[in-house]
């Protein structure tokens, strides 16, 4: 690193920062409009709000509601008099 | 992954001095100082009478539903949603917290001064263009109501005895639950507010390098060296977070990590890292200091939380893929580095970037092999995370089904958000949950791997290890992410499911310990990348190896968990499928 003069290494730093905002600002953007299943995707995870590069359960207000949901289903489960909807096809 | 050595060090022997000359006794002290502060504050100044009334009021309501209808009624799903709108983390410390903790907000390509400021104005203008979409998803949720309380009438009408009539009812409700979800999402999108980050911020990098750098003095190093260079290595989280915050950056799984990593890399591999930042880079303090607040978030209880079926595709299937991937990897593939190899195996079969971080830390694996296995990660996850449900309805497997294969598989929890919602609702509910169940593995598995190493890697063959010896060599930080993993399981036990989540989940953790986490690890990955060369990045990947590891692990992962889930929830707990 030392033989290389501060010059270039700072052309380096900005043209890696711009390449960096390119990947981010032009490229992924285009990929998305690119297909529609994923501007389709783009815009479900826009509507629940869901950001897919979280990586814990914690993160994700979509798990903690998932969660509580699934929670209430299995300790109140419905089992009043009649047929259960959804056994007779197997769902 | 320290600066001197590249990997964490014990040394062999332990004195009284450890407990506060030793990084990972500081990272239990400082991890438990804030927990502790967050059970002050949330069990001193939040609503917990009330909670306890209003939660007992709507399970006795929800206790009456379920034995009135074979199905969900109407009343049983609004008192669900009553429960779930009891949140401490709503309540004035959550909300101070939640300020002083903040990061940059998401950038908006059309504003991106949005991330530090919003004015009264912008928010008034976002909240105006959001409205329209509002008022029709909530014009179509009083037309679904009005049908779903119809159709349940016509269907108590008959005492419940009509199963076309039952039929008719549950699909109307749906319908119903999934306008009322739509409304909800909406209206969120018109209650922007004003904001301004950059008095926080401040504040926040301030108080985080005197919080840090209380440990730093202990262990002798240089303090107001330090603090200088966390003001960079701040510096360049925040620069991630922005860029993590894009919408079309956040869309393919990539996040404040894996942007701190090559924003860091960015600057150490052209004008080189500053002198006095590289300080700052205490890789290993911070991870570990997150790491034992991770443990606050791996709780037990859990694993139950979808019943049987659940413990078998997340606690079965994962713990056979990780031993069998790192056998391959040593046996057939013949990795060179152990640590590579098993922090890969957790990566890919237990739930990505957390379990490669615990399990790296774990293991005393080199910072290269964490970011290789990061990126190996968000490469796949980014992959699986659009084809899956694009496969799972071009075949026609069903949502369940589909929700539980993709909750087994994929490695980051967001990204297994994201494609259960690509699917459908019930595809989100049951991947999320079964991505939780896994989640909690991470105890099991930081602890498993930190034992193994400590016995069997990091001893002369054939030579057995005295406990002592074990004492010396355990990575102690592990003890304090255990112990925070069963305090929180307990405390979670002993309130219940619904003040557990009231109060621990929406509160403690969510509205206080997982804030600091995420900053923990954002900063401990731009030191990360601020501390790695290019070219010893490169020689990890040699041959290729590891990506052939990460390929065959998940062939492995994904048949062993469609075939379990498929048993599970279709041939063994068909019950609970249908009312799911």
């Amino acid at each position: 690193m030392n033989e290389i003069s501060l010059r270039v290494r700072v052309r380096r730093l900005i043209i890696g920062a711009i390449a960096m905002l390119f990947f981010a600002i032009v490229f992924l953007p285009a990929l998305t409009r690119s297909c529609d299943k994923l501007e389709y995707m783009a815009q479900v995870l826009e509507e629940d709000n869901i950001d897919p590069s979280r990586y814990y359960y914690t993160d994700i207000e979509a798990v903690g509601d998932a969660n509580h949901e699934i929670s209430n289903t299995l300790r109140y489960m419905p089992h009043g008099p009649g047929p259960v909807p959804g056994m007779a096809q197997g769902q | 992954m320290s600066q001197e050595s590249n990997v964490v060090v014990d040394h062999g022997q332990s004195s009284w001095s450890d407990l506060w000359t030793k990084e990972d006794y500081w990272a239990i002290w400082l991890g438990f100082f804030i927990i502790a502060a967050a059970f002050f504050l949330y069990l001193n100044f939040s609503p917990v009478g009330e909670f306890k009334e209003k939660i007992a009021k709507e399970n006795a309501l929800m206790e009456t539903e379920a034995a009135r209808a074979p199905f969900k009624t109407i009343a049983w799903y609004k008192a669900a949603d009553a429960k779930k709108k009891l949140k401490a983390s709503g309540s004035h410390v959550g909300k101070v917290v939640k300020y002083w903790t903040s990061k940059p907000a998401s950038w908006k390509l059309s504003n991106p001064l949005d991330t530090f400021i919003m004015s009264k104005e912008r928010a008034d203008e976002l909240n105006a263009k959001a409205t329209p979409k509002y008022e029709e998803a909530k014009a179509k949720e009083v037309a679904t109501f009005a049908a779903a309380e119809a159709a349940e009438a016509a269907a108590a009408g008959a005492v419940f005895q009509d199963a076309t009539l039952n039929e008719d009812a549950k699909a109307k409700i749906g319908e119903w639950r999934a306008a009322h979800s739509k409304a909800s999402k909406a209206k969120s999108k018109t209650a922007h507010k004003p904001y301004n980050h950059i008095p926080s911020l401040l504040g926040l990098c301030v108080g985080l390098a005197l919080f840090f750098s209380i440990g730093i003095k202990f262990m002798g190093k240089d303090t107001f060296g330090f603090m200088k260079g966390f003001v960079f290595v701040f510096g360049v989280s925040v620069l991630a977070y922005i860029m993590g915050g894009m919408p079309f950056s956040k869309q393919y799984g990539i996040g404040a990590e894996a942007w701190g990593v090559a924003l860091g890399m960015l600057i150490a591999n052209t004008v080189g890292t500053p002198n006095f930042a590289k300080k700052g880079c205490e890789v290993e303090y911070y991870i570990k200091t997150g790491l034992v607040l991770l443990g606050a978030e791996v709780m037990f209880n859990k694993i139950v939380a979808i019943g049987v079926p659940g413990i078998f595709v997340a606690w079965v299937v994962t713990p056979i893929v990780l031993i069998s991937t790192f056998i391959f990897g040593q046996k057939v593939l013949k990795i060179p580095s152990k640590t590579l190899n098993i922090t890969i195996s957790a990566d890919m079969s237990v739930c990505g970037t957390s379990a490669a971080i615990a399990t790296a830390a774990a293991c005393r694996a080199k910072k290269e092999e964490l970011t290789l296995s990061v990126g190996l990660s968000l490469v796949f996850t980014a992959i699986m995370m659009i084809a899956m449900p694009a496969f799972i309805k071009a075949v026609g497997i069903p949502e369940i089904l589909g929700g539980a294969w993709m909750g087994g598989t994929i490695d980051a929890t967001g990204a297994v958000a994201a494609a259960g919602a690509f699917l459908g609702e019930k595809a989100l509910y049951v991947a999320a949950t079964i991505k939780m169940i896994q989640n909690v593995l991470i105890g099991v598995t930081a602890f498993g791997v930190a034992v193994y190493w400590c016995t069997k890697v990091e001893c002369e063959a054939g030579k057995t290890v005295g406990w002592m010896e074990i004492w010396h060599r355990f990575p102690k930080f592990v003890l304090g992410f255990l112990a925070a993993s069963v305090l929180f399981s307990i405390v979670d036990g002993s309130l219940g499911h619904d003040m557990g989540y009231s109060l621990l989940d929406q509160g403690v953790i969510r509205g206080f310990t997982r804030l600091f986490r995420g900053w923990f690890f954002a900063l401990s990955f731009a030191a990360i990348g601020l501390a790695t060369n290019f070219r010893e990045l490169a020689h990890y990947f040699k041959g290729g190896k590891p990506l052939i590891l990460y390929v065959c692990g998940q062939s492995l992962n994904l048949v062993l968990t469609l075939t379990m889930a498929y048993i599970m929830f279709y041939l063994v707990f068909p019950e609970i499928t249908a009312q799911i």
